[in-house]
């Protein structure tokens, strides 16, 4: 058996990457990013403080976010969504939408499976 | 009042880890640490959680950086020695360091393989890492470092074979390399744990 990870054939992003960057759609530090991912997820998605650096690192890295110039004292460095990043966002958006709409005629939908 | 306590873990980080919660459970906070020395204040019993990071694999400005970070999300970062290094005058080599980590100069790394993050206890999780493939990458540093010391013993046990330059005795050969193969062992089992989840599941 090969172990075929979906994301290089599918183009998945992990629910990780997805959140942070849905995150910095408006300019944000780390705190903020991780308030977002639990207050929007009620609770369910609550990303360990080395798990977000690693995942802020990473994306900036790709160039998905960028740090915005420091803006005078501030300690806690700001994010912010790049063009780039916009169209990943939005070509998971279509996959998500895709994968829903697949599992919903799959399964029955309407809640009458 | 203050106390100190003594206490040298050999680099067990969990058995550190459970060791300050429990002193926070009983109502003492950490303070401040030194290099075999933790200090406590009283504090209301159970205001405080910790976790212990391993750092050591990591730059010293990128340490900065990951402490800056940490300090962003309101928790507080004291910072301790493993005492698992081979010091030469002012250089020091960390075997287990990536890169650039591997020579700790001053003012950079020395003392500071270990964060000790502090976080005011409100009923919220504390985990480090919160995903697979992030705590598979943590795990894999930590026991990166564990397989860099077997390999400085395994060195010396071939130096003392060929030449037997110092009379190292053998027996601590012996308890050094398993010793070190206890944890190796732990953490790689660990790994292939979040590695199967990881299959399924993120």
């Amino acid at each position: 058996m090969i172990g075929i990870r979906d994301n290089i054939r599918g183009g998945a992003l992990t629910e990780t990457t997805l959140l942070v960057l849905l995150a910095v759609y408006q300019p944000n530090h780390g705190y903020g990013i991780s308030r977002f991912t639990i207050e929007e997820t009620g609770g369910r998605v609550r990303l360990g403080a080395g798990t977000l650096y690693g995942a802020i690192d990473t994306l900036v890295k790709k160039k998905w976010i960028a740090p915005l110039e420091d803006e005078g004292y501030t300690r806690r460095k700001q994010y912010v969504i790049t063009g780039l990043g916009k169209q990943i966002v939005e070509r998971e958006l279509s996959r998500l939408n895709e994968v829903m709409e697949l599992a919903t005629r799959v399964v029955g939908g309407n809640g009458n499976a | 009042m203050r106390k100190g306590e003594f206490r040298y873990f050999v680099g067990l980080l969990d058995a550190q880890e459970k060791w300050i919660d429990r002193m926070a459970a009983n109502g003492w906070r950490l303070v401040k640490t030194s290099i075999l020395c933790y200090e406590f204040e009283p504090c209301e019993p159970g205001s405080y959680e910790y976790r212990v990071e391993f750092v050591g694999a990591l730059s010293y400005s990128r340490m900065q950086d990951y402490r800056d970070f940490l300090l962003g999300l309101g928790y507080k970062v004291l910072t301790k020695s493993l005492n698992l290094n081979i010091s030469f005058g002012k250089i020091r080599w960390r075997p287990f360091g990536k890169g650039r980590g591997q020579i700790a100069t001053s003012p950079g790394g020395y003392n500071k393989e270990i964060f000790i993050i502090e976080k005011k206890a409100d009923g919220e999780d504390f985990d480090i890492h919160s995903n697979y493939e992030d705590a598979i990458a943590y795990y894999r540093s930590i026991r990166g470092m564990y397989i860099a010391l077997l390999g400085v013993v395994v060195m010396l046990l071939v130096l003392r074979l060929v030449a037997p330059i110092a009379a190292i005795p053998w027996v601590l050969f012996a308890i050094a390399i398993s010793l070190l193969l206890v944890p190796t062992c732990l953490y790689s089992r660990k790994i292939s744990m979040y590695k199967a989840l990881s299959r399924t599941n993120e």
